[in-house]
């Protein structure tokens, strides 16, 4: 029943709702359907020059950094069990000899991460000490393992955060260091 | 019933000795202020592996370390503004459990006030629509309508 005095008026403000849940469902669909990780920090460090690789080393035979190769910096720790699983594919870049492959250890005493390598055996040109963890907060480092990739030039490139393992190593590292050689 | 409500009240009483804060480690600065504005400190520092944990109650490496920095940055006589520039400069904005206030973060921190005020004044708006229906005069159809309807006939 309409009463012939009163003017229809519908505001536009009936399709809020709609607007509103199609807003959200778009927020959530971009979300959730995206590959993104929301537990992987970003790195800062992406593109800026790589903190020095300086400090008492472990071992004292280091070979020296050849500047021709990309360097490998691979954070670890003789506690850490994904940085058993990805000692092999540290070995396989140490015989392929296209980087400077070079170890800091994280949070550990020297004596348990010496025998960790012992055990295992060094994939390492050389390996720091970093008992201040001076190298890890440079590096933005906030668990083990991670690897670096740092270019000829001394920049940050690249970053993975977890064992060397599967894809992330291939091609995942691997491509990028075929990126920077 | 007296004996019972003791024993509740001791158990949870000695258990919150347990339950207290993990940032009582073993290296506390000697100075009392300096150390309870490192704790104060560190309850605003995320711990990056339980990231919805503060680095004072988080049992992870990474916190453990960042705990030991901030206690050897303010012993050193740093501010807490460059303790936390350092560590953002470090890990990003994320290292903060607060996100930073600037341009960037407008909206985010925005929001609920925007939220709010449109909520008011589209409330504000309907009630100003329902006075001006209020007080509009019935014009005479309607007025016709009302007394016949009033009256119990069927004004169809």
């Amino acid at each position: 029943m309409t009463n012939p005095g009163q003017k229809n008026r519908v505001s536009p403000l009936i399709f809020m709702p709609l607007l509103v849940t199609l807003f959200f469902a778009a927020l959530f669909a971009v979300a959730l359907l995206g590959d993104r990780d929301p537990a992987v920090i970003k790195s800062v460090l992406i593109g800026q020059k790589a903190p020095l690789l300086d400090g008492q080393t472990l071992l004292p035979d280091a070979r020296p950094i050849d500047p021709e190769k990309p360097t490998l910096v691979n954070f670890f720790a003789s506690w850490c069990v994904p940085c058993r699983a990805e000692h092999s594919s540290l070995e396989a870049l140490a015989k392929s000899g296209s980087v400077n492959l070079v170890g800091i250890v994280f949070a550990d005493k020297p004596v348990e991460a010496l025998m960790f390598l012992e055990e295992l055996g060094n994939p390492y040109g050389r390996v720091l000490k970093d008992q201040d963890s001076r190298l890890a907060f440079a590096f933005g480092v906030a668990a083990v393992p991670e690897t670096f990739i740092i270019d000829r030039d001394g920049i940050l490139r690249f970053r993975v955060q977890g064992p060397l393992v599967g894809d992330a190593f291939a091609p995942g590292l691997t491509s990028e260091i075929e990126k920077w050689r | 019933m007296a004996l019972r409500s003791l024993y509740f009240a001791l158990t949870i009483f000695l258990s919150s000795a347990v339950l207290s804060d993990v940032a009582v480690d073993g290296d506390r600065l000697d100075d009392p202020v300096l150390e309870a504005r490192a704790r104060a400190l560190m309850k605003s520092i995320r711990c990056l592996v339980c990231q919805n944990q503060s680095i004072e109650d988080s049992n992870a490496v990474i916190a453990q370390k960042i705990r030991k920095r901030v206690r050897a940055e303010i012993a050193n006589g740093r501010s807490d503004d460059q303790i936390e520039q350092g560590l953002v400069a470090d890990y990003g904005d994320w290292v903060m459990l607060a996100p930073p206030l600037d341009y960037r973060t407008i909206f985010l921190w925005g929001s609920p006030f925007i939220l709010v005020a449109g909520g008011l004044a589209l409330i504000w708006r309907r009630r100003k629509t329902a006075q001006q229906l209020g007080q509009a005069p019935l014009s005479k159809a309607e007025e016709a309508d009302l007394d016949r309807l009033l009256k119990g006939d069927d004004p169809q």
